[in-house]
């Protein structure tokens, strides 16, 4: 899971900017290239949950922000418990990233 | 919220629309009668504040994710689990600020918790690395799983880091940690997307760069 505003990278896009063109000007351009805000996440796999964060981001409300991810992981807890056992839930983790990276462009 | 306000130039409106909105409930708390009107106002207030930030580029939300008002890892546990006991140490080398592990209770359910804490100003940043974790952090997160699977508990991580640290000094703390835990451990539960760069991290040999490690992220917190 993931927070609405939360990005998830190999490397940040300062890093990538400067490694790939050799230009720490092109900083936006490596964000949005290295996928990796939230719906990018998800629309990728890399992620099976976007939580919703209180208005402005979950800085402007830390007991509302603390309740969503409490429900979400409650939630998440729940879903656990009727899964298989412990070789079923590392086959799916398998699975899971070796799928990473492969997609049809 | 939380100490020092830090707004970026682009949060600006939404940050002054909730400020206006905090402001109305509290003249509501001693009016009842104007109760509706806030609920309505408040509506208003979110949607707009919604509409704002759906706007934002990407690089915009990585800034967001970074804001140093953010809350990290101990902010939600303290929120959301009962009982919670944080555990210190490697049991090698020493104990890590930037990890905050340990066991709690949400709604009557054990688990096991194991997160980067980042810190809030100077002082506290670095004693916490600025939530980046050096081989013997991840050795007590490798030393919650193990526990965890033990006693049969789901694990809830909590991710939130720049990075590991890109230390010289790191290679030998790695040397020494790795002669004592065995690797590719694998916990019960299902944490979160992200395990790999634990195990990375400690096996990591000397002159190793940050860059190779598995994961960059920043408050992606909370993963579970």
């Amino acid at each position: 899971m993931v927070l609405e505003y939360g990005t998830y990278s190999v490397i940040s896009p300062e890093g990538c900017a400067s490694i790939l063109w050799k230009d720490g000007s092109k900083t936006e351009e490596a964000a949005a290239r290295l996928k990796m805000t939230a719906p990018d996440l998800l629309r990728l796999g890399v992620v099976d949950r976007v939580v919703e964060e209180p208005a402005g981001g979950a800085h402007q409300d830390y007991d509302d922000a603390a309740r969503k991810v409490e429900a979400a992981i409650v939630e998440a807890l729940r879903e656990l418990e009727t899964t298989g056992g412990a070789e079923d839930l590392v086959e799916d983790r398998y699975r899971r990233f070796r799928s990473m990276g492969a997609f049809v462009a | 919220m939380a100490g020092a306000s830090y707004v970026l130039p682009f949060e600006k409106p939404v940050v002054e629309l909730v400020a206006r909105v905090r402001e109305l409930r509290e003249l509501a708390t001693s009016d009842r009668a104007l109760e509706p009107e806030l609920r309505r106002l408040e509506d208003k207030a979110t949607k707009l504040a919604r509409e704002l930030f759906a706007e934002l580029t990407p690089w915009q939300k990585v800034q967001l994710s970074r804001h140093p008002n953010r809350p990290s890892t101990l902010d939600y546990v303290h929120r959301m689990f009962e009982g919670f006991i944080e555990l210190h140490g490697d049991r090698t080398f020493g104990d890590d600020a930037a990890i905050v592990a340990g066991l709690a209770r949400v709604r009557g359910q054990s688990v096991a918790i194991v997160g980067h804490q980042k810190g809030r100003g100077a002082k506290d940043n670095v004693k916490r690395n600025f939530g980046m974790p050096h081989p013997e952090g991840y050795r007590k997160a490798h030393r919650l799983y193990e526990l965890a699977s033990r006693f049969g508990l789901p694990i809830v991580t909590l991710i939130d880091t720049p990075a590991p640290t890109p230390d010289r000094r790191r290679g030998a703390r790695a040397e020494r940690g790795n002669r004592r835990v065995p690797c590719g451990h694998v916990a019960r539960a299902r944490p979160h997307r992200g395990h790999h760069h634990w195990r990375r991290g400690q096996r990591r040999r000397a002159g190793a760069r940050s860059r190779q490690t598995g994961s960059w992220s920043s408050s992606t917190a909370p993963t579970a």
